[in-house]
């Protein structure tokens, strides 16, 4: 009886599964990838996108960018604005570098990490800052919202259908598409696979082989994405600036504009946003948290760990707080210590301009309570211009 | 020679079930019926966007 379902039943199922998997990986047919080929110019060597909405012309500008080995891109958030003195504006404008800046809002580490994983072919020596908040650390990571905002399918595409990616970064972003995915109301097709990716090692023999299978049947469904950008040969003219003149015009400008508080904010932010009905000033506090199992920390260590494999040129800028407003700023020391020594232990440059009380506080780093102000920018423009000036064209 | 188109018999059956459960189960017959239907996946949580 037994050797009859061996023989009928266990070999013919042993051989079937076999076949199936086989004709998984190595079918031409089922192999077959669909090409698409985005091609377009590079417009952009001054100023920022929010985020890559706007469709292939952003995506071109943005890989064109990383691509550009004379060009500077910068990550960011809610920092970004229309002041000339913003890097992607000032750089470009007064100093030759060309650069560009991507972000707004709640761009946080994971989101970075997937767009630079999108660009890996031409991250090598590129030159890239990113501009770190600490109030990120105060989140429990990378909101669904702003993932799905940010990471765009053809990045997605790009992650999976690049072989020469660790699979660690893949199952990385696959774990956060899995523990967010109550949160999102359809996975797209990139999404299912990557998560595939992080479950295929989590679970059980049973479960990896369906993980594993349902891995290449969806990937199957995927186009290539290829993009054949020209990037600009636009020169931009080169002048000498006096930094300090600069910057000390514009932080007594900045401090003499206030007119209704002695907190350093400027008026129309601080009478919208920090006065009660009542006419008392608000305040803010940083309550004391964890570095352990800190999900923003976790997804800073792998866009270092990443950053660190593919040898880019990459400096970080650690913006402050305002201690005028936030009480206990000291409680971000210990999440301080441990970027810049993650950063330090790995060899990249940083400008740290945190600082935990009033007496360190140059009034004007900050406009408001945590955005760069023009004399802040000014800070991180004499940064990055020490670091990539030698680049000028 | 029986036994052996048994098994060959079996083994094609078994192909036709593993291949319709990954293809048809796993995969989701909706995508593989409509490749080019792009998901559009939003987000089911409204983050507000705030100041502090």
């Amino acid at each position: 009886m037994l050797r009859k379902v061996l023989i009928y039943h266990l070999i013919p199922f042993t051989i079937a599964c076999l076949g199936i998997f086989f004709l998984l990986d190595y079918s031409s047919i089922l192999g077959q990838k669909k090409s698409v080929i985005i091609a377009g110019t590079q417009t952009k060597i001054r100023g920022y996108d929010p985020n890559l909405l706007a469709g292939d012309s952003a995506e071109i500008n943005y890989f064109s960018s990383i691509k550009n080995k004379q060009q500077l891109t910068l990550f960011g958030s809610s920092e970004f604005s229309s002041t000339p003195y913003c890097s992607h504006y000032f750089l470009p404008d007064s100093l030759g570098i060309k650069s560009y800046g991507l972000g707004h809002a709640y761009h946080q580490n994971l989101s970075i990490l997937c767009e630079l994983l999108a660009a890996d072919e031409y991250l090598e020596n590129s030159k890239i800052c990113i501009i770190l908040s600490l109030g990120w650390f105060n989140t429990k990571g990378t909101n669904t919202s702003a993932f799905i905002e940010f990471v765009r399918p053809n990045l997605l595409q790009k992650i999976i259908n690049n072989p020469t990616i660790d699979l660690k970064h893949k199952q990385y972003i696959g774990q956060y598409i899995n523990e967010h995915k109550n949160e999102i109301s359809a996975l797209s097709n990139e999404m299912k696979v990557l998560e595939s990716c992080y479950l295929t090692q989590q679970s059980n023999f049973l479960n990896k082989l369906k993980n594993s299978a349902l891995e290449k049947i969806q990937g199957t469904q995927n186009h290539e994405l290829k993009y054949e950008t020209q990037l600009s040969s636009n020169q931009l003219p080169f002048t000498t600036i006096d930094y300090a003149e600069i910057s000390t015009r514009l932080q007594k400008e900045f401090v003499e504009s206030i007119t209704s508080n002695p907190i350093y904010v400027y008026d129309e932010y601080y009478n919208r946003y920090l006065v009660e009905e009542d006419g008392k000033e608000k305040h803010g506090n940083v309550e004391p948290f964890k570095l352990e199992n800190n999900q923003e920390l976790n997804d800073f260590r792998q866009l270092i760990q990443y950053l660190k494999s593919k040898n880019t040129d990459c400096s970080f800028v650690i913006q402050p707080v305002n201690p005028y407003y936030y009480d206990h700023v000291e409680n971000y020391n210990p999440l301080c210590d441990t970027l810049t020594s993650l950063l330090e232990k790995n060899n990249f440059p940083y400008l740290n301009l945190h600082v935990s009380n009033k007496e360190d506080y140059e009034p004007g780093i900050l406009k408001d309570v945590m955005h760069l102000g023009d004399y802040g920018w000014m800070k991180v423009n004499y940064f990055l211009d020490s670091l990539y000036h030698e680049d000028r064209n | 020679m029986k036994t052996g188109i048994k098994i060959l018999r079996n083994t094609f059956i078994y192909s036709l079930l593993v291949a319709g459960f990954l293809f048809l189960y796993l995969a989701d017959i909706d995508t593989l019926l409509h490749p080019d239907e792009e998901i559009q996946p939003q987000s089911k949580v409204e983050f507000i966007y705030q100041q502090f």
